[in-house]
């Protein structure tokens, strides 16, 4: 990169979540068997399949840098080998809208989806997996890396290791429940191995896979365009250890194969919800008197700030806040939140750590997984009928904060300096 | 002041319903005596599996992905007309013609069962504005072949609710865009299968066979055991389905717009007796007889002719030595569409829309010397008094043509398989002329 980039201000979704309609993901069919455990299915989403332009300019309107977003590889690659250029163009002209715009595209290549027909050879249990996804990188980054600013390869691809720590990392109803779902899903496809990494228990050999497909995914991205700044995101809760805690192996497992990988990458993408607090043989709960988010999470935005600093602190590498944010019902707390987090990434950056950028999760209120529509961690509030975009007050908060350190030359220096650090 | 003023094309075609089919002809034979036509269609046709792209919800693209498949290639991105399609009404516009007709896509918007999606019904529902606004009148299928694959994987046609099922999809379709569209066909070409048995070469044991596997491979995909597909297997289960289907389909967009014209089009080929034993009534009752049977609430009948067929005893027999040969081998029999209007017309009283009618050329001046020979036979038939609502061509894109993949070129303008690139073809331009025309100027 010449020159000296811009903090990145972004908003984040991910394809699955807003577009709608996803059909050919594996996903898509985890909503769909009876035994579900899916609230509701993502059906319509967002319709950002046709309203994505809207999407964008809500960005530039709130005055972001950066949108992430994510391209779905079951669109992509509906059946193996067999690539659509269609929508490749799609997602081109996602990514090329952006810049006109002057605003940088984050561009996620597997954000928890793959196609129906990579689960059903196993998902990332199956050998060839690398070589699979390797190819769909590639067929991507010839279509988009003219006008992608940075790539995230993988979407918290550590969130299926977070509970492996524990002795009880999933309660046993939920996990069978899981595996129901999943059993159902193969016997729809005519599959005796169906796998969906985000609902496996993370095992060694597919997790060796997966991070195999990164690095081949990445070396894809830097032949088509060495520019391209290539980084994975990981779920990195502020971890605490509480009393006699097990924290060394959780980080064992859930952070450090990443980190390992992350040291040789451009960035570590950082998404932190708040803390978690680790005790002996599991996670200990919110105190009684502890604010909560609508997910049932303790508030605590200053999380932020400690979790980028840990990634930093492990990895060496600068780092890019690819996701933050809350599930509120009441969008006052949102308003709250965003400064809160706000200022401890300040405090964070104001210590030397290199952050590239932040963006809050989500531009929109969206499809949250397993919890359908229940979760509201949109910056901008959906219709559900219409599909009317509606920014909330949060919105305008966040625009301010962001016009604010826009403005201020202490940050202006701060990422001078942060540039210099990350060479 | 003219009374004629105050009577449209939807009026004429409504005093029609609930008449018999002979008080429905002398009905509107007499308004049409003293009032003006609408205006004729001319048009171009796509179909939405053919054209769109990534159709992947559906049962066929299912039997194109699986081992072993009868179909020559995938349809891949087909013409993209997913993104495209504002080009495609476009090129309708700029060609001189004033309808476009596209199918509607019951796997997008119904992609699991009982799940209507807003935003595919709003995307089509866009498409039919656009034509408006362009001053084009929307012809609709509301099912050109392809069945959502939850659908097939229940047992297609032959489950028990398959009529309530299909009524239901139409009903959320005519609710979204009845108001704009012209005119409905429900079904596309229903009676192609039954075709089969007087084909006159049987497909070989071993084609057929292979079709059973490929619906098998479908069906264990799917985890089904009663996948089916009409197209892809013994239709005759399956007819009686959708005939029930049509009728409720019918209801259901009446219910919501009672003045748009309903219909489907059939596939019919001028079909001619062989001197002596022809089985000719018997083939057309086996082939017709059914959907005529349910068109009598009907406000036209939608007539898809590519050719003539000579029917012997039993089945079709060669054409004559000496009939006219196309460079594929075929007969060159282009007034073949006119012959075909007065059978369907004298057959049903129903007006008849040439819903679908083009020639396989890769040559395109042979489909530029096809189109005004065939338009000047549906003149002609006009001239005998057959109320013909308009010509729209098969097709307005070079698509996917089904088992032959892209193969076979049907269309006005060429597609570049790789950037999409629509290029009108001369035979585009002589369509053009003739519309912009009002006719051939033969008659």
């Amino acid at each position: 990169m010449s020159g000296r980039s811009a903090f990145l201000w972004g908003a984040a979704t991910a394809g699955h979540q807003v577009e709608g309609n996803n059909i050919n993901a594996d996903i898509w069919l985890l909503e769909q068997v009876p035994d579900t455990r899916f609230v509701e299915p993502s059906g319509d989403a967002c319709d950002s399949l046709h309203r994505w332009r809207e999407d964008v300019g809500i960005v530039a309107v709130l005055g972001l840098n950066c949108y992430r977003f994510s391209i779905e590889w079951s669109r992509i690659e509906p059946a193996s080998g067999q690539f659509s250029d269609a929508w490749l163009d799609h997602y081109a002209r996602m990514a090329a809208a952006c810049r006109e715009a002057g605003i940088a595209p984050v561009v996620t290549l597997s954000h928890f989806t793959s196609p129906r027909w990579f689960a059903s050879l196993g998902g990332w249990h199956n050998r060839e997996a690398p070589a699979l996804f390797a190819r769909f990188a590639d067929r991507a980054a010839r279509r988009l890396a003219p006008f992608v600013s940075h790539v995230v390869t993988f979407n918290e691809p550590n969130l299926p290791l977070m509970g492996r720590w524990s002795a009880t990392p999933l309660a046993d109803p939920m996990r069978a429940g899981l595996d129901a779902m999943l059993a159902e899903a193969a016997r729809e496809s005519g599959s005796d191995r169906f796998a969906v990494w985000v609902y496996s228990r993370g095992e060694d050999a597919a997790l060796a896979n997966l991070l195999a497909g990164h690095r081949a995914a990445k070396q894809a991205w830097k032949a088509a365009r060495s520019a391209v700044a290539i980084g994975m995101s990981l779920a990195l809760p502020d971890a605490q250890p509480v009393g006699d805690s097990a924290i060394a192996a959780y980080r064992r497992f859930a952070e450090r194969p990443f980190f390992d990988v992350a040291r040789e990458d451009d960035f570590v993408g950082v998404q932190n919800y708040g803390r978690m607090r680790v005790g002996a043989k599991g996670v200990v709960p919110p105190v009684a008197d502890a604010e909560l988010t609508e997910s049932g999470d303790e508030y605590y935005p200053r999380a932020l700030g400690a979790a980028v600093a840990h990634a930093h602190e492990q990895t060496g590498r600068p780092v890019l806040i690819t996701e933050n944010g809350i599930a509120a019902a009441d969008d006052a707390q949102r308003a709250r939140y965003i400064p809160a987090a706000l200022a401890s990434l300040d405090d964070t950056r104001a210590s030397g750590v290199p952050v590239l950028g932040y963006i809050h999760w989500s531009l929109l209120d969206n499809f949250e997984w397993r919890r359908g529509y229940t979760q509201h961690f949109g910056l901008v509030a959906v219709d559900r009928a219409t599909f009317r975009r509606t920014p909330k007050p949060s919105a305008h908060v966040y625009a301010r904060e962001v016009k604010k350190r826009q403005r201020s030359r202490v940050w202006a220096n701060i990422a001078c300096s942060n540039e210099r650090n990350a060479k | 002041m003219s009374e004629g003023g105050f009577i449209d094309r939807r009026s004429v075609l409504s005093l029609g319903v609930g008449a018999t089919a002979a008080a429905a002809l002398s009905a509107s034979a007499q308004i049409q005596r003293f009032r003006p036509r609408p205006p004729f269609l001319w048009g171009a046709a796509t179909a939405g599996h053919q054209v769109e792209g990534n159709n992947i919800a559906a049962d066929i693209w299912l039997l194109e992905q699986v081992t072993p498949s009868v179909f020559a290639e995938p349809s891949g991105d087909a013409c993209d007309s997913l993104h495209r399609w504002r080009e495609d009404v476009a090129l309708v516009k700029t060609l001189g013609l004033n309808c476009y007709r596209f199918s509607v896509e019951w796997p997008r918007i119904e992609p699991a069962k009982g799940q209507f999606s807003r935003a595919w019904l709003d995307h089509y529902r866009a498409m039919v504005d656009h034509c408006r606004d362009l001053g084009l009148a929307p012809v609709v299928t509301f099912n050109h072949f392809t069945t959502p694959r939850w659908f097939a994987a229940a047992g297609g046609w032959e489950q028990r609710d398959a009529a309530e099922l299909f009524a239901r999809y139409c009903d959320h379709v005519a609710r979204a865009m009845a108001a704009g569209i012209s005119h409905a066909l429900t079904f596309n070409e229903p009676n192609l299968a039954l075709g089969g048995k007087w084909a006159e070469h049987s497909p070989p044991p071993a084609f057929l066979a292979k079709m059973a596997a490929n619906v098998a491979a479908a069906a264990k995909a799917s985890g089904s055991d009663r996948f089916s597909v009409l197209n892809a297997g013994d239709p005759t289960p399956m007819i009686p389905g959708i005939t029930a289907a049509h009728v409720a389909a019918r209801a259901a967009i009446k219910a919501v717009r009672g003045d748009l014209p309903v219909g489907l089009s059939l596939a019919i080929p001028d079909n001619v007796a062989v001197d002596g034993d022809s089985g000719i009534e018997r083939k057309r009752s086996e082939i017709y007889g059914p959907f005529f049977a349910v068109m009598d609430k009907d406000d036209f009948v939608g007539v898809q002719t590519y050719g003539r067929a000579f029917v012997g005893r039993d089945r079709d027999v060669a054409p004559p030595a000496d009939a006219p040969k196309r460079p594929n081998g075929k007969e060159w029999f282009p007034a073949a569409i006119g012959n075909v209007l007065r059978y369907v017309h004298k057959a049903t009283g129903k007006p008849v829309l040439v819903s679908g009618l083009g020639t396989d050329a890769d040559d395109d001046t042979e489909r530029a010397r096809f189109i005004p020979e065939a338009i000047a036979s549906v003149e002609a038939a006009t001239a005998d008094g057959v109320p013909v609502l308009g010509y729209i061509h098969w097709s307005l894109l070079d698509n996917f043509e089904w088992l032959s993949g892209y193969g076979p070129k049907f269309g006005l303008v060429a597609v570049d398989r790789t950037t999409f690139k629509r290029t009108p073809k001369p035979s585009a331009k002589v369509l053009g002329r003739i519309a912009r025309a009002g006719g051939t100027g033969r008659g």
